[in-house]
């Protein structure tokens, strides 16, 4: 079959790979109907994410058709269209039980890569380095899932592709940063990163009955869109001084809630990016923390900090005083798509959550360099390219 | 640029390859185990926590198939969790049995996957595009193959 593979920093190649098979009874057989690129496929390209190998087929957030069934599983038949969650979980360890699905035991054939890194090791996830797990993504006609009674959901017919395949990824995603940060009726919640991830967040902020929501960001298109699509409020951080803009919107206080959707490449818009620029290039930190610091310089004393931007390993000067001094929550999460899907694809039903407008570009697995190009350089309007093979 | 930032990606992934390859070259050194596991513990004990109570841990008093195949070297301690945990999985090589943390770490890890959801995961074989046999490819292999033995278990 054909499919996108990682060939090296900055480049991908559609290749012919094998077929993938059903490896246990609990598995199924998809053929992609679409595979969308994430931010996080991003840090890949860039190379900030070790253990990648080329070859490396790329793609976790996607939705199929069912074409094989194992043995085991009892949800799915031949024929369903189903959207997956971008992490592997068993559904029965702990963690699983706890709704933490991201941090399966049971997810990861290669624990110890993470162990060595992070201290313990989180779920598996598709396509994303043999640290998460080794397994092939979705970027391709067909693609195996693993777990699939616990990681493949029924789409309700009348939810479209175009907006089904996010509740793969950047819908629970956000989800998951507003759940866990800890979002209450009537509060003020700001967000940093305007693409998928962040609008997705804000929109379930909204929902779980935010007062007043705004969004950071400095591409006019994007902003646009949280205006139009999500219905929150925006910032150019490009044309106004965040922090002071926050303060004056919330009555001197700071938001209650920050989310940093933005990740381990945060575009240096202020001194410190410059500085974390140079140190990642030296590899003298793993990631550019530039937005979670503004989140936590701005976010009220005794608010919640919540990061849904990847970070690999470790990165420089994190204001811990103000983290302690403030007395803020402070935590992240891959996210735990498991949860909250069923709940997300009925709300996608009813119109609460509208998302194919991130889908700004529907294109042949042929196109993938062009696709990530522009994606990674925000040209041409886009959010993400979404391939159809 | 292209050649200096392929090679900060090296750089950042060998040294996580480093990290891994360190810590295990660190365990498998002789003399340094202090127990009869050669473990971290003093004492070479290992173990998981696994969701199951102990009856189901070994039914019939057999444990499962990756366990029990060490079983007669092994001292195999149970626990309850606490909370809502499950049964702590305590094991370590009987003194004069040769040690081997990687087996024993493989052999706690399926047991619990096994008892938990009644396989072992697995990504291989994987569909991909060309691998190209470089150093750095072929170190990665060997540390993925012998990822489930690693760690910090
Ligand atoms: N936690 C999870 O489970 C999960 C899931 C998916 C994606 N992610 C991560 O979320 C992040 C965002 O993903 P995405 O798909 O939306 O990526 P994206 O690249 O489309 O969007 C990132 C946005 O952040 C903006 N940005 C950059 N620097 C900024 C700054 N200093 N202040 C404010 N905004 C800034 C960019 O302009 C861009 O619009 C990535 O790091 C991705 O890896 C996490
Ligand atoms: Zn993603
Ligand atoms: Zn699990």
């Amino acid at each position: 079959m054909k499919a996108i593979c990682w060939t090296g920093i900055d480049r991908v190649s559609v290749e012919t790979v094998d077929d993938p098979a059903i490896l246990n009874d609990q598995d199924v057989i998809l053929k992609v109907r679409l595979s969308a690129a994430c931010g996080s496929d991003l840090h890949l390209l860039d190379g900030y994410i070790p253990t990648m190998r080329a070859g490396d087929v790329l793609g976790h957030e996607f939705i199929g058709e069912v074409v094989e069934v194992g043995a085991a599983v009892t949800k799915h038949k031949v024929g369903d269209r189903v959207v997956v969650g971008s992490f592997i979980a068993c559904g029965r360890c702990w963690y699983c039980r706890t709704g933490q699905y991201s941090l399966c035991d049971n997810g990861n054939p290669n624990p110890g890569i993470p162990e060595a890194l992070w201290g313990q090791s989180p779920g598996g996830c598709f396509g994303y380095s043999h640290a998460l797990g080794g397994y092939a993504g979705s970027h391709a006609e067909y693609v195996r899932v693993p777990f699939a009674d616990v990681g493949a959901f029924t789409v309700p017919d009348d939810v479209s592709d175009e907006r089904a395949v996010f509740a793969s990824d950047a819908v629970p995603t956000g989800w998951t940063g507003a759940d866990l940060g800890g979002v209450q009726p009537g509060d003020v919640v700001a967000v940093w990163g305007a693409g998928a991830v962040g609008q997705m967040a804000a929109r379930a902020a909204i929902l779980m009955g935010a007062e007043r929501v705004v969004v950071i960001d400095r591409f006019e298109d994007r902003l646009g869109q949280v205006v139009t699509h999500v219905g929150a409020e925006t910032i150019d951080y490009s044309t106004s001084e965040v922090i002071p803009t926050l303060k004056e919107m919330t009555g001197g206080r700071g938001p209650d809630v920050c989310i940093e959707a933005v990740g381990m490449e945060a575009h240096r818009n202020r001194v410190d990016g410059v500085y974390d620029y140079v140190k990642q290039q030296l590899r003298m930190q793993t990631g550019r923390p530039t937005a979670v610091r503004e989140a936590i310089e701005a976010c009220r004393k005794g608010g919640s900090v919540f990061v849904l931007g990847v970070f690999g390993g470790v990165v420089d000067k994190f204001p811990l005083g103000a983290l302690m001094n403030k007395g803020l929550r402070f935590s992240g999460a891959q996210q735990h798509g498991q949860r909250y899907i069923p709940m997300l694809l009925e709300r996608m039903q009813r119109g609460e959550i509208v998302s194919e407008h991130l889908a700004t570009h529907v294109l042949p697995l042929d196109e993938a360099s062009h696709g990530y190009e522009i994606f990674k350089h925000k040209r041409d309007g886009c959010v993400r390219p979404v391939f159809r093979p | 640029m292209a050649t200096k930032r392929t090679m900060g990606m090296s750089v950042a992934a060998a040294g996580a390859a480093a990290v891994v390859a360190v810590r295990v070259a660190r365990r498998g050194r002789p003399g340094t185990g202090h127990g009869p596991g050669a473990g971290r513990d003093p004492d070479g004990w290992k173990a998981v926590t696994v969701l199951a109570d102990a009856e189901a841990l070994r039914p019939g008093g057999r444990y499962p198939e990756p366990l029990a195949a060490l079983a007669d070297r092994l001292e195999i301690a149970l626990r309850p969790a606490g909370r809502d945990r499950g049964t702590e999985v305590h094991a370590r090589f009987r003194p004069g049995e040769h040690p081997d943390p990687e087996a024993l770490r493989v052999a706690l890890r399926d047991t619990k996957s096994l008892v938990e959801t009644g396989i072992v995961q697995r990504a291989d074989p994987v569909p991909h595009g060309v691998r190209k046999p470089t150093p750095f490819g072929i170190g990665q292999d060997a540390i993925e193959s012998r990822s489930k033995g690693m760690g910090l278990l």
